[in-house]
């Protein structure tokens, strides 16, 4: 903006009066903090606000940053309204199952199935397949105490990890994210933790606001790669008001700090199998994009609605097979398409519904909201069925299954063995300790961000001496030639030192970092190359 | 004016000389919401329900905006606050307190607040910059300010050649542009160049011609010696010890010109240029960031007729059918002043002190705060478009400014970061909407919150049905396409027939937790809309 002819008579704006500065200095805050760094706000987009920064989750970037990134993904698929777990994975050789339900229930013959006493709804064949070759697991009954049967509070409930009687604000999502990134308001990243299309938004909420990016469907993600951002700017009126408009846009789309990862991504990747004309599959074709885009989303809820079938629902045909249809064809061209580049390894899938149904049919060939349900996990996982299917003769005081597994379980298993996250850090996201069920395949893709990590092509050494006052020697060994970075960090994840930042050629190099500067503390210090990067601590005594 | 634009594509820019709006003429048209919430948006600090009833039920354009600006003209002062009563202060709290007091002026009053707001543009005086008051009066300098706040109150709805005068003579003003310390044989030329450069008649006429020479600043700032200020009773006084009383030549007319004398010649000799200057920053300021010169002539001509009352051109310009034309509404990029009292006044949170200090502190980290202009053009963002021809409201908005207004907003909606509490919206939509429809829920509270008519919102298009039983699916036939996915928006995984209100045994609607969150949430995704950036 052109104000040359202003510059005459600038008083000029950066001497601070002492006093204001003074109190102002007491009421220091987050945002004050950001601006110091130059960050300023977010600009996530889609951020809502935040709190303080939370000083016990920052102390833990030391450990998350020697830990090693993590390329696995994990896909959520909300059936909402309340999955008829029952008529999904059938008890079929349960007398009661078949005396409480006299028209809409799936036989024995009729159902996919998967062991003598189990079998799964018709309408799913697409993902029959899966079952032989190892890439389906079931978690019978899951549920909780309590149940909530109101879709908006038991959908809460489920997307909060949270007791059938606590309240909480945050997604347990949302809370694995911040774990996972506990310097992201310093350090945020240049792409979305969590990408949600369609679902509910409080699975991403945090103290730190909402994490999730929103995309109302394929349809707005079609629009936001052609308009290059969430706004339109050149369809707008010709005057005053479409003028401001359309920069008002153009400024939101560029404030988007993700803008560019997403659309690198969608670029840089194609579908390679064939999808369902439906609304949840293009979803999933949007995920599997992403993913083979390389976007680095750790987290993505996609949703489909409809499973409210109070009014006939039907058995092997009707609306809930054809709700069922829908989902095992999505999945089946969503894993056929990450199979065609090993993707697959790195995509663990898993269905979750607010409620199961009743036991019972209404009159109306329906079922009304019930109880505990079955989760289906998909992709990596130890194929087989995990719990026993509801025990039909012990029934809640309404008249419906009592669960055996707590959903929290299923995420704890998620968290531990799919994110890798310690047993207390677990804990912290779940608030409370939940048993594990090994239905996740913790080794199915290596932990490392690159395959060629090993330690032959490149090798850091423990600094000497160690602790140190006040220099101390790094070491490391290169196998080629190539560009170096050693960079040290201090314990709040900030950049204290950038050692080396070029071209090396191959061989041992050592690096003299002399902290005569620093205070005491941990530091840490980090390789990285072409070929992956390694950090380790070191520790300044003065 | 050639106007050059930039973040505008081209066929926008050739496009829009071919338009023509209509002009001062009073509006006639139907007195409707869209009319009245427009007007309520542009001469108060965004819309609140009750002031868009009061002015709905006027019945027509004309009556309405009487009423404003004779409201606005008959607004008592408040009592002084007790650390003005109780002696001079140098207080920088004192100095939020006035901020303070003008919150809640901004928050409760009508036209008079945004008056005040132009004319601390106009007027600008900054309580803390370099070359800034406290250097100058360490004691006493939030005394000052407060006088030259309340000087505004007094004098900014009326005669303009009064208040240029009075304005002069402010001992903040004095301060500021240092004619406090001018004196014969050395004259500083600070005040006098501001006072016509920025004050009256800028540095061109319409045509582009020169309003003034270098020769008749240095006249001026003779004729505007003398002055001084005394800071125990916090008022300028003439000292004619310190006064060039040789002749001087201003507009080519040579006198012993004083400074109320300098004051009459600019009147006298340039009114129509000094008349169509202020018409063109109200227009600006009230219409559009893209002055339409043959509306701004047309009511500088007005602007000579009735005396440079102020009230006048005001009633004039905001009754006119050209105010209500349909491209003027939602025009303007919302300043931050606007952006925060808006959001307040829209959601009826009424600003306690956490909250006032909460803005006052955002404002100031952005280098926004009131009573502080960068420079003593005031901020771009109020004024006229700049040389090249980029609208000035322009640098409200950036990629760094406009997600702090998300965080800002968002802050305030949830009570983070010591920005009051958690907001409760059922009183809101009681108010406005059905609480227990969530299709008019959605609707109306986005009809509430933007200023653009709704299908212009680029609202975000939910794929996904309507959660709950597809049984009972919601006929929404005859909706329109935004209402459809607004309501999808404020429902998310909510079936829409479970969202209601209930009521306590005293018969107080309230929402369960769920169904209030739904709606800040709702909101939330609302101030985040590019359109909510406009007012």
């Amino acid at each position: 903006m052109c104000d040359n002819h202003h510059q005459k008579k600038r008083h000029g704006s950066k001497l601070e009066h002492g006093e204001a500065h003074e109190h102002d200095h007491h009421n220091w805050t987050r945002k004050s903090f950001l601006a110091s760094l130059g960050i300023g706000a977010l600009g996530s987009g889609m951020m809502l606000g935040g709190m303080p920064v939370n000083a016990m989750a920052r102390s833990k970037f030391l450990n998350r940053l020697v830990a090693a990134n993590n390329n696995r993904a994990l896909i959520l698929i909300q059936l909402g309204g309340g999955n008829d777990g029952l008529n999904t994975v059938i008890p079929v050789t349960n007398d009661i199952y078949y005396q409480k339900r006299p028209t809409i229930a799936i036989t024995k013959q009729q159902s996919i199935q998967l062991n003598n006493d189990i079998g799964i709804h018709p309408a799913m064949s697409a993902i029959e397949s899966f079952w032989g070759d190892g890439k389906l697991a079931v978690i019978n009954n899951v549920g909780y105490d309590d149940t909530n049967r109101s879709h908006a509070r038991a959908t809460d409930i489920w997307t909060t990890g949270s007791g059938s009687s606590q309240n909480s604000t945050s997604g347990w999502a949302g809370r694995y994210l911040v774990e996972d990134n506990p310097d992201f308001i310093v350090n945020p990243p240049e792409f979305p933790l969590g990408v949600r299309i369609g679902g509910s938004s409080t699975l991403f909420q945090s103290e730190f606001g909402n994490l999730g990016v929103t995309f109302g469907g394929a349809t707005q993600f079609q629009q936001f790669l052609e308009q290059g951002g969430f706004y339109d700017d050149e369809n707008v009126p010709v005057n005053e008001f479409g003028r401001s408009l359309s920069f008002a846009r153009k400024i939101a789309n560029s404030s988007f700090r993700y803008l560019e990862s997403i659309q690198n991504a969608a670029d840089s990747a194609k579908n390679f199998a064939e999808y369902p004309n439906s609304g949840f599959a293009r979803s999933l074709s949007v995920v599997a994009r992403l993913i083979r885009g390389g976007l680095q989303t750790k987290v993505f809820l996609v949703s489909k609605g409809g499973f409210d079938t109070h009014n006939n629902q039907g058995g092997t045909q009707g609306g809930h097979a054809n709700l069922l249809e829908d989902i095992a064809e999505s999945v089946n061209a969503f894993y056929a398409d990450l199979e065609t580049d090993n993707l697959d390894q790195r995509a663990l899938t898993m269905t979750f519904s607010e409620f199961g149904r009743t036991l019972d049919e209404n009159s109306s060939n329906g079922t009304d909201h019930g109880s505990s349900a079955p989760v289906m996990a998909f992709g990596p996982i130890n194929p087989g069925i995990y719990g026993d299917h509801a025990n039909l003769t012990d029934l809640d005081n309404q008249g419906d299954p009592v669960y055996s597994t707590d959903y929290r379980s299923i995420y704890s298993s998620i968290l531990k063995d799919w994110f890798q996250l310690e047993d207390l850090e677990t804990e912290t996201v779940l608030s409370g300790n939940f048993d594990k069920i090994d239905f996740v395949d913790s080794l199915a893709v290596s932990n490392e961000n690159t395959p060629d990590s090993t330690p032959d092509s490149f090798r850091l050494e423990q600094n000497y001496p160690n602790p140190f006052n006040p220099a101390t020697t790094i070491g490391f060994k290169l196998a080629k030639s190539g560009d170096v970075r050693l960079q040290v960090f201090d314990i709040r994840g900030q950049l204290v030192s950038t050692l080396v930042n070029k071209r090396l050629s191959s061989g041992q190099h050592k690096i003299v970092f002399d902290a005569t500067a620093l205070a005491s503390g941990v530091y840490l210090y980090r390789l990285q190359t072409r070929d992956g990067m390694l950090s380790k601590k070191m520790t300044l005594i003065k | 004016m050639s106007q050059e634009f930039t973040g505008t594509n081209a066929a926008v820019r050739q496009e829009k000389k071919s338009s023509t709006a209509p002009g001062l003429e009073p509006y006639t048209g139907t007195w409707d919401k869209l009319k009245a919430a427009h007007l309520v948006r542009r001469t108060h600090f965004g819309n609140r329900v009750k002031d868009l009833n009061r002015l709905r039920s006027a019945g027509d354009a004309t009556t309405a905006v009487n009423a404003l600006v004779d409201d606005a003209l008959l607004t008592p002062l408040t009592d002084d606050p007790a650390w003005y009563e109780n002696g001079t202060s140098g207080d920088i709290l004192d100095m939020y307190n006035i901020q303070f007091q003008w919150m809640d002026s901004m928050y409760e009053g009508g036209l008079l607040s945004r008056m005040i707001l132009f004319w601390s543009n106009h007027f600008a005086v900054s309580y803390n910059n370099m070359n800034a008051l406290p250097d100058k009066a360490p004691a006493s300098y939030s005394s000052h300010m407060y006088k030259y706040f309340k000087l505004m109150h007094q004098k900014g709805m009326g005669d303009f050649k009064q208040l240029v005068t009075d304005m002069s003579k402010n001992s903040a003003m004095m301060y500021y542009l240092n004619n406090y310390n001018n004196v014969a044989g050395n004259a500083n030329e600070d005040f006098a160049r501001e006072l016509k450069e920025l004050f009256t008649l800028g540095t061109e006429d319409k045509n582009g011609n020169p309003n003034y020479t270098e020769s008749d600043v240095a006249a001026v700032a003779r004729a505007v010696t003398g002055w001084r200020v005394n800071d125990s009773n916090l008022s300028s006084f003439f000292d004619e010890s310190r006064y060039d009383s040789t002749s001087k030549t201003i507009f080519g007319v040579s006198e012993n010109f004083d400074l109320d004398g300098v004051v009459d010649l600019i009147f006298s000799e340039k009114e129509n240029e000094v008349a169509w200057f202020i018409c063109n920053k109200i227009y600006v300021f009230f219409v559009s960031a893209e002055p339409d010169s043959t509306i701004v002539n047309e009511l500088a001509d007005y602007c000579v007729q009735q005396n440079f009352d102020i009230g006048a051109v005001l009633k004039k310009l905001l009754s006119s059918a050209h105010f209500y034309n349909e491209r003027f509404i939602g025009c303007r990029i919302k300043s931050p002043i606007e952006v925060f009292m808006g959001f307040l006044r829209q959601l009826e949170i009424t600003p306690n002190n956490e909250i006032k200090e909460f803005i006052r502190q955002r404002m100031q980290e952005l280098n926004e705060e009131l009573l502080r202009p960068d420079t003593v053009f005031g901020w771009s963002g109020y004024n006229p478009p700049d040389s090249d021809g980029t609208p000035g409201h322009y640098t409200w908005l950036n990629t760094n400014l406009l997600p702090s207004r998300w965080d800002n907003l968002s802050d305030l909606l949830y009570g983070f970061d010591n920005a009051g509490s958690l907001y409760e919206p059922i009183r809101l939509t009681e108010k406005i909407s059905d609480p227990s429809n969530p299709f008019s829920v959605a609707e109306d509270i986005a009809e509430h919150l933007l200023s653009v008519p709704l299908d212009r919102v680029g609202v975000r298009i939910v794929d996904e049905d309507f959660a709950g039983d597809p049984a009972l699916a919601p006929d929404t036939s005859g909706m329109p396409t935004y209402k459809i996915h607004l309501t999808k928006i404020l429902l998310g995984s909510t079936p829409w027939y479970e969202f209601t209100a209930n009521s306590d045994n005293q018969g107080n609607l309230f929402y369960q937790d769920t169904f209030a969150e739904n709606v800040r949430q709702y909101i939330s995704y609302l101030q985040q809309l590019p359109a909510y950036q406009l007012i």
